[in-house]
């Protein structure tokens, strides 16, 4: 195994961050992902027509790319990043005000697309960017510093990238409501959506699979040359796909999808091997989430590229971006599943000399479980809404995901209560 | 997958024997099969018994001693304390849950398992399927890529003989 991974276990007590700091991230996300199909269900008869501007529609897709996407990222790269750069965060006190200025930020912008209030948008909008440019600073900052596990560094580096595009291009989209900034703000709009998606979040997830996927599952860390030719291609691919959506030549973001399918390909090959090669039989339901993701990442770059194409009905549009959101919110509900308690646990054994909980103990199935099919069946109910449409199938969906997000709150609760009661335990 | 270090490659392999004795522990005890007191005159509990017996007894805690003689010091020596303590506090746990779990196994094997013993038993197995689990998963991504570059050449087949001296 690779000796990033050394690192982060090797020197673990000084890597290790106050729970309470990744956790109010998560705790956040948690919160935030109830609010965001809350409000898509408030939105269900606008989903199937909604072709971009203000509104419920574009406050749900903020609270989720935003709340939950965004706020996962950085509580659980602020955590795992030293597994690939050897570097710890140093800066408790900068994370705890990045998470109140992102919070804060995300819930103004998120009340203005609402009520489609320009200053609200604009304030929360700084709020928010003003967040994500500490973050950057803090994140490149341990980027520079260290790199054992290539590969993940690499994808950190051109996720922060995209970051800083996504940013500047959505602070330019809020100011373009008030001044003619963009030619066709529609596709600044579609830039913005896939720089978010693909760009940041995206090889985000792909970098920290090749180490959250084998730590899991106990096996290697996959080779680096072949992550980073995925990643070579992924870039390649989004650069022309961002380039093509921003000039109008369908043809160039169809080519460009195309390479980050084959990307992908590679990405996804080398999942494969590595539950392959794994010494750990049962891999737990969270597997049936990631599972999930990788077959929502290549759907989505295939509706992509039809939709490209124009070889797809009105609702093609809705349908890729519902796919792209499928794919992260799957593969961070099961991310979070697991490193909730991995993390609780890890401190409590730090604290707790005699029996500290186990990560089974710390896991609460059964919410787990009524996420799993509500997720599931919340997705399949959005699809099945937009290209009927039906805006009661919508406002289904969209009540169901509320179910499951529920369930996941109540999960996360249960694992912060079952750690604090086990160190009053040993305190008593 | 350790090739430049014998002795990590040996850790890995006993991992990967322990890794296996609870997988099968796991499945026994998880799930529908959980709910039928088993048999313990059946070629598959016996051997799963005898297995889970001869790690509780010997290896694990063969293992353990080894590792805390001759690799933490080492590791301590070039500045990593930080593994060696958090394995180490693992290792006590584990070595408490053999030896109480112990009893239940040797009684398991000469008298049988009653309703309550069972269940008594596969609330025991969890756990400790999942502290093995967790301390393994530990070793293999903290521990074990460590060792290659920390011992020369000869001394790290020293301790591969060593290794299989005290065995």
């Amino acid at each position: 195994m690779a000796t990033g991974a050394t690192a982060f276990l090797g020197s673990a007590s000084e890597r290790l961050l106050s729970l309470s700091l990744p956790f109010r991230f998560f705790g956040a996300a948690v919160v935030f992902h109830l609010a965001a199909w809350g409000v898509l269900a408030l939105a269900a008869g606008e989903v199937a027509d909604y072709r971009g501007g203000g509104g419920p529609v574009l406050a749900a897709v903020h609270l989720l790319t935003l709340g939950v996407f965004t706020m996962t990222a950085m509580g659980a790269s602020l955590q795992l990043l030293p597994v690939a750069t050897l570097q710890g965060f140093a800066a408790p006190r900068l994370i705890g005000l990045i998470w109140w200025l992102f919070s804060l930020g995300t819930v103004i912008l998120s009340a203005g697309m609402f009520l489609v209030w320009h200053q609200a948008m604009a304030g929360g909008g700084v709020l928010a960017g003003l967040a994500i440019l500490l973050y950057l600073w803090l994140l490149l900052g341990n980027l520079r510093r260290g790199g054992a596990l290539r590969a993940v560094v690499a994808h950190g580096w051109l996720s922060a990238a995209s970051l800083l595009g996504l940013l500047a291009l959505g602070l330019g989209l809020i100011a373009n409501q008030e001044h003619d900034l963009f030619a066709d703000a529609q596709r600044g709009a579609a830039v913005h959506m896939l720089l978010a998606g693909y760009g940041f979040m995206g090889l985000l997830a792909m970098g920290f699979s090749y180490v959250l996927v084998p730590m899991f599952a106990l096996t290697q860390v996959p080779p680096a040359k072949a992550a980073l030719a995925s990643l070579g291609l992924a870039v390649a691919g989004l650069g022309l796909a961002l380039a093509g959506v921003w000039s109008g030549q369908d043809g160039w973001a169809a080519v460009g999808a195309a390479a980050g399918l084959i990307a992908v390909a590679i990405h996804l090959g080398l999942m494969v091997q590595v539950l392959r090669q794994r010494m750990r039989k049962r891999l737990g339901p969270a597997f049936i989430l990631i599972r999930l993701s990788w077959a929502l990442l290549p759907i989505s770059l295939l509706l992509g590229i039809a939709w490209a194409m124009d070889n797809l009905p009105d609702w093609g549009g809705a349908v890729f971006t519902l796919s792209l959101f499928a794919w992260l919110l799957s593969l961070l509900m099961a991310i979070l599943q697991r490193i909730v308690p991995f993390l609780a646990s890890m401190h409590a054994a730090t604290a707790i000399k005699r029996r500290p909980p186990t990560v089974t103990a710390l896991t609460a199935q059964v919410p787990l479980s009524i996420h799993l099919y509500c997720h599931c069946a919340a997705f399949v109910l959005l699809c099945a809404g937009i290209i009927w449409p039906v805006p009661l199938l919508v406002g289904l969906g969209a009540l169901t995901g509320a179910v499951g997000a529920a369930a996941f709150a109540w999960f996360f609760l249960a694992a912060v209560k079952k750690y604090r009661a086990a160190l009053e335990k040993a305190a008593a | 997958m350790y090739l430049d270090s014998q002795i990590a490659q040996l850790l890995h392999d006993e991992h990967q024997k322990t890794l296996d004795l609870m997988n099968r522990l796991e499945e026994r005890t998880t799930g529908r099969k959980a709910k039928a007191v088993p048999d313990t005159n059946d070629a598959a509990t016996v051997a799963l018994l005898a297995d889970l017996h001869a790690e509780l007894r010997a290896t694990t805690g063969h293992h353990f001693n080894f590792e805390e003689d001759n690799i933490f010091p080492a590791l301590s020596a070039i500045g990593d304390v930080a593994i060696p303590h958090i394995l180490r506090q693992e290792h006590d746990l584990l070595r408490n849950m053999s030896e109480f779990m112990l009893p239940a196994v040797e009684k398991a094997r000469a008298e049988g398992f009653t309703a309550d013993s069972w269940a008594e038993f596969c609330e025991l197995a969890l756990e400790l399927v999942d502290r093995q689990i967790s301390h393994i998963q530990k070793e293999e991504m903290g521990l074990l890529p460590t060792l290659s570059g920390l011992f020369e050449d000869d001394r790290d087949g020293e301790l591969v003989m060593l290794y299989a001296e005290a065995s």
